[in-house]
């Protein structure tokens, strides 16, 4: 389950994003993913400064949780936050899972005007139900790997993939696979192969392949449809790469990721192998010219 | 057996490449395909007793129900995260269970190679997102259904949940796991359980296929649960609550079914 900012409630909700209360906080930052023996241990920074619902939750009538979805393994469950973690067997998970941090009722009672709400709400009292929504926090995701890969190693979310009935000498797929598919025909599949064990070539077959690949995957990234973001969230390239900008200093949810060109972001994540790529190809050259 | 995981490599290959490998499918041709395709194996570390499905029917259709159980019962030790790997439905899927694929999604050879590779890519392997393909890919369904629909709490009747969704499995399984309250199994067993008290209670059996741009009865009742997610967080209420809040607002289907 996704936070919806737009989701209107019946009743004053606690929130980063809206001006029900003009005082107090509530965080529950996941700060943590821990893989112990067999399970997963999510670690909460937690902190709620609300006196009117901190009554409530001393009181048991409301309760800090955290909703677990993984659509991927149909998982879905809400625990109640009584620890500073959760635990969660982790072979009931797999690829992408969300998390999202609130707090609930437990029971039906009245809810009245206080001052820590925005004025609109003076003299007003709200019928609360068990399972109504009190306060929510940003949601969260995080991806679980069933083989550990290493996501540093950005050519590894890449396969070449040889398709004979293909005319075009390479094409991209973003969608179908956990990793970048690049299509080649017979001819770039056997150059490929007897190229990419060679130090100069490898650089420039990787500003030849890789490199498109990449600028069209970053550009995906930037969509602003929903949809295509929704298909891309699950995939492990599109996670290893965000893990891979944060390393960069370039944060995907910011601006500044938008802003900057594409073709500009690949080449910092492929350390600048353009630029090598022109190095080795005058090697090469000057080798030919030398032998000749 | 031996159960064996497909690799990623060679999935990979095979979907790209399946135009050159439709005849062998169409052929029913196990050994060509997996020579000249070169596909590779891996087995998983777990020996099961040697078991297949129920291929009698000259419906294979009908034979879905019984497979679930006879699938769920002998694997249900995977694990979700195993059983949401795309390798292990399509190792299965080409090979110990290339027969009963054979019978069940037979390749149609009146048909264009398009249309046949697609047929190919949605029942030999994932093909759509990951959520949908565990009710769209044959294999994983047999097993998500057991696993969704077994109640180890049930010990008279572990099945009756399956029972009740079997009358009708493709009008209810799939509007029913579109919705995201079923993945809590707690929701599910008490949305299921609650419309089968009510049937017994009004004596009546409501409808499950949508008519004229009519909503079935299920699928009304299943919009309430979804409407009753919409305002409150569902997995943090007692399931006292859930179900009597539920039979309230769902009654009036029942009612009204009762009275034809």
């Amino acid at each position: 389950m996704r936070l919806q900012r737009q989701k209107l409630y019946p009743h004053p909700i606690l929130t980063f994003y809206n001006d029900d209360y003009t005082k107090g906080e509530f965080t529950a930052e996941l700060v943590e993913v821990e893989l112990l023996h067999s399970k997963l241990r999510l670690h909460f920074n937690y902190a709620l400064d609300c006196p009117p619902l901190e009554v409530l939750v001393e009181n048991g009538k409301a309760t800090p949780i955290i909703h677990i979805e993984n659509s991927q393994t149909k998982y879905r469950n809400a625990f109640p936050l009584t620890e500073s973690y959760i635990d969660i067997p982790s072979q009931k998970l797999n690829g992408q899972v969300e998390v999202l941090p609130m707090i609930v009722a437990n029971q039906s009672f009245e809810y009245y005007y206080n001052n820590y709400l925005s004025d609109d709400y003076q003299g007003m009292s709200f019928n609360i139900e068990e399972g109504n929504i009190l306060a929510i926090q940003q949601d969260a995701t995080f991806h679980v790997e069933k083989e550990q890969q290493d996501d540093a190693n950005i050519p590894s979310i890449f396969e070449l993939v040889k398709n004979d009935e293909q005319k075009e000498a390479i094409t991209f797929d973003l969608y179908t696979s956990d990793k970048i598919i690049i299509n080649t025909n017979h001819d770039v599949q056997k150059y490929y192969s007897t190229l990419e064990d060679k130090e100069n070539p490898r650089k420039l077959l990787t500003s030849l392949v890789i490199f498109p690949a990449l600028v069209q995957a970053i550009n995906n990234m930037k969509s602003e449809d929903e949809e295509i973001h929704q298909d891309l969230e699950e995939k492990r390239w599109y996670n290893s790469i965000k893990k891979r900008l944060k390393d960069v200093d370039i944060n995907p949810e910011e601006q500044s990721f938008f802003d900057k060109p594409s073709e500009a972001i690949a080449q910092i994540l492929l350390r600048n192998v353009v630029n090598e790529a022109f190095h080795s190809l005058n090697e090469l050259t000057q080798h030919a010219k030398e032998s000749e | 057996m031996e159960l064996r995981i497909m690799t990623n490599e060679s999935i990979l290959n095979l979907k790209a490449n399946l135009e050159s490998y439709v005849k062998f499918y169409e052929k029913e041709d196990q050994q060509g395909l997996v020579e000249k395709a070169g596909i590779e194996f891996q087995a998983l570390n777990k020996h099961v007793e040697d078991f297949n499905l129920d291929m009698s029917d000259p419906n294979p259709a009908k034979t879905e129900g019984t497979n679930i159980r006879l699938l769920y019962n002998r694997l249900s030790w995977l694990s979700p995260s195993a059983a949401s790997d795309e390798r292990l439905w399509a190792g299965l899927a080409h090979d110990h269970f290339w027969d009963y694929m054979m019978y069940r999604w037979k390749v149609d050879a009146g048909q264009s190679t398009d249309k046949k590779v697609n047929h190919i890519k949605q029942n030999y392997f994932f093909g759509h997102g990951k959520q949908r393909s565990l009710m769209t890919n044959p294999l994983a369904r047999l097993w998500w259904l057991g696993h969704m629909l077994r109640d180890e709490e049930n010990e008279e009747a572990p099945y009756a949940l399956l029972e009740f969704v079997e009358r009708d499995l493709n009008a209810i399984s799939f509007p029913l796991f579109g919705s995201n309250m079923a993945n809590n199994k707690r929701l599910l067993k008490a949305f299921l359980y609650t419309i089968m008290d009510l049937e017994k209670q009004y004596q009546v059996q409501i409808s499950t296929r949508n008519k004229f741009g009519k909503k079935s009865d299920f699928v009304r009742a299943l919009t309430i649960v979804n409407y009753m997610g919409g305002m409150n967080i569902l997995d943090a209420i007692s399931i006292e609550t859930f179900k009597t809040k539920l039979k309230e607002q769902i009654r009036p289907i029942f009612q009204q079914a009762s009275q034809g």
